[in-house]
């Protein structure tokens, strides 16, 4: 017999199968079915324990949640797998749920295990478990943990010449002082001084010439006006093996397509100036600028660039990927690095004790070994 | 809801704004008129263009093939003809210069036979750009055939017209709306392609120094010259996008 109920069921869902046997239900309208099931399924995992669900139900779920039945299945089956063939835990799987075992997204079960370990009992609200799905959780730091080991951060801007250099340096720097944690970022010196401008929270600034440095003094950032660590000088590369045949500056004027550092770059100054004094002019058609150092040595190294200009500290660190060419002393630049603390730092101390461990023996070691030559 | 989409048309509208209040409009016209923005400005046209071209006579047999055929393979070429749009640009052109160099097979063949390098040229900023804009052509054509009713041209074959004529005839102009949308959607992509143009063709004055490698680098000694090459980059591609209006975007 069907009943035949005048029912309000506003936004709820109903029951489809409408039946009159034992264990059918009636007619009825069920809200939050889904929600319900949900977390089940995550008591289920956190607890640990396997709750029937008939346990569970009435403790989350209202009364009203359930359809009208004509008879209430028995409460438990107690089964064995044996028994049971493919049903294993069938106490469990029980009633209009079954989905005690259901899949758990990922990400709630991480984000409850990562709860627990923190200390933090989360309310089991829809809204949490939403987030937690939605949102990638992060494990590390359980919201600002680090008071137990004061870690003293440094931000260092640095030539892009000196990239392998200054790594080796900050390591050591690391090793001898240790909780200490160095930053670099490594790009023009032109880029570099411009984003300090910009406000980048830098510490210590080491540039490859003193026009970049002073462009930041002048905006009363340093005090002073740095120190000169190390010296460098141009040399031309070529692809491995030397193909062309370059031998001066003068040869690198028809002879394909020629690879310098931006004309504001401290490189592309001084190449510039080096090839000003060999009285060569190159077509302008025929020269790729490359935005650093680095950017300029990889058209030659990885590009199709026929010659370049770089920094002997560069031709060095890129060893077989390019051949060097010595430029004459009276045609070369010699490049004075300065290196200074930026007074709006952080850390004074440690940026000084940087600054003097770069000036010291040890760090004047390193950058030899990298083809650095010494400040005076 | 109007809050959340304020918030989120303020992400869109305030580097807008931050731009324009910081161009020097008084200088903006001399600026624009200097030989190296000039030269940028052309050499972006002239490329862009070709890149379009490129694009459409590539993109639109691929997307027939992808929509009308039912050869196998079809998901992975189509996953292949996108792939350019998900991948970060610089890697298309460590990819296109891994295949393209004079040290690469194939670049050295072209260099050895035909004299051609793709590298440092401007034939390569078209490479560059048409391969980061195809799928951007591809997908919106693509999408066009597949609503397009399919009985139009099975009467137009009834009726005796050869494949090519029903192609000519009756596909082309229902999906040439649709056809205009991408080439224009790919035009505006090509035209701001940077990061496979600078691995790739390098950064040469006149030959390769698209506008966008420009704005790079008079970032650091001329940020007013930037910054007004960044204003004509901004008013063409919102001319582009005004112009496509919702109708062709949505549908296509």
């Amino acid at each position: 017999m069907a009943a035949g109920l005048d029912l309000d069921l506003g936004d709820q869902s109903v029951d489809p199968h409408v039946g009159d046997q034992p264990g059918e239900s009636v007619a009825g309208r069920s809200g939050g079915r889904r929600t319900a099931t949900w977390y089940i399924g995550v008591l289920h995992q956190v607890g640990g324990q396997a709750l029937a669900v008939d346990e569970a139900l009435p403790t989350i779920a209202a009364p009203t949640e359930h359809f009208a039945r004509v008879d209430q299945a028995p409460d438990r089956i107690d089964a064995h797998a044996e028994q049971v063939g493919r049903l294993a835990n069938a106490e469990v799987r029980h009633g209009r749920a079954g989905y005690v075992n259901s899949w758990v997204p990922p990400s709630a079960v991480i984000y409850l295990a990562a709860a627990r370990y923190c200390g933090l009992m989360p309310w089991f609200r829809k809204s949490i478990l939403v987030a937690a799905t939605a949102a990638l959780v992060p494990l590390a730091g359980c919201g600002g943990n680090g008071a137990d080991s004061p870690e003293r951060t440094l931000t260092v801007s640095a030539a892009a010449s000196l990239t392998e250099s200054f790594t080796e340096i900050g390591e050591a720097f690391e090793a001898e002082n240790p909780d200490t944690t160095i930053t670099f970022t490594f790009d023009s010196s032109g880029t570099l001084s411009q984003q300090i401008l910009d406000g980048a929270p830098v510490d210590v600034f080491a540039s490859a010439d003193q026009g970049n440095l002073d462009k930041v003094s002048e905006a009363d950032l340093i005090d002073g006006s740095g120190e000169v660590f190390a010296r460098n000088q141009l040399v031309i590369i070529t692809q491995p093996g030397n193909p062309e045949g370059i031998e001066t500056l003068e040869d690198l004027v028809d002879v394909g397509v020629v690879s310098l550092c931006a004309e504001e770059a401290p490189c592309g100054k001084f190449a510039a100036q080096a090839l000003e004094v060999a009285g060569v002019t190159i077509d302008e058609g025929n020269v790729t600028r490359g935005q650093n150092a680095k950017a300029t040595l990889t058209a030659v190294s990885e590009g199709d660039a026929v010659a370049g200009v770089v920094y002997v500290t560069d031709a060095l660190a890129a060893g077989a990927a390019v051949d060097a060419v010595q430029i004459p002393e009276d045609q070369n630049v010699i490049a004075a690095y300065p290196i200074a603390m930026i007074s709006k730092g952080n850390d004074a101390d440690l940026a000084q004790s940087f600054i003097d461990f770069v000036l010291s023996s040890e760090g004047q070691a390193v950058l030899a070994e990298y083809g650095f030559g010494p400040p005076s | 809801m109007l809050v959340a989409a304020a918030v989120g048309l303020s992400l869109f509208v305030l580097p807008l704004v931050g731009l324009l209040q910081r161009a020097a409009w008084g200088s903006l016209v001399d600026d624009l008129r200097s030989p190296a923005a000039t030269e940028a400005i052309r050499l972006s046209l002239v490329s862009s263009l070709a890149a379009t071209a490129l694009a459409m006579t590539f993109g639109l047999p691929l997307a027939w093939v992808l929509a009308r055929t039912e050869l196998p393979g079809r998901a992975v070429v189509r996953a292949l003809v996108l792939l350019p749009m998900v991948l970060p640009p610089v890697v298309g052109g460590v990819a296109l210069l891994s295949a393209f160099s004079r040290r690469s097979p194939i670049g050295s063949w072209l260099y050895d036979s035909f004299d051609v390098q793709l590298t440092f040229s401007l034939a390569g900023v078209v490479l560059a750009q048409a391969f980061v804009a195809m799928p951007f052509f591809v997908i919106t054509v693509e999408a066009a055939l597949r609503q397009a009713d399919v009985r139009y041209e099975q009467v137009a074959a009834g009726l005796g017209a050869k494949p090519t004529t029903v192609f000519r005839r009756v596909t082309l102009p229902m999906i040439a709306p649709a056809i205009a949308a991408g080439a224009a959607l790919a035009w505006a992509r090509a035209l701001g392609e940077f990061g496979a143009t600078i691995t790739f063709a390098g950064n040469i004055a006149g030959r390769t120094r698209t506008l966008p490698l420009a704005v790079y680098l008079a970032l650091e000694s001329d940020p007013e010259a930037a910054i007004a090459l960044s204003l004509v980059l901004l008013g063409v591609s919102f001319i582009i996008l005004v112009t496509l209006r919702d109708r062709w975007l949505g549908k296509a």
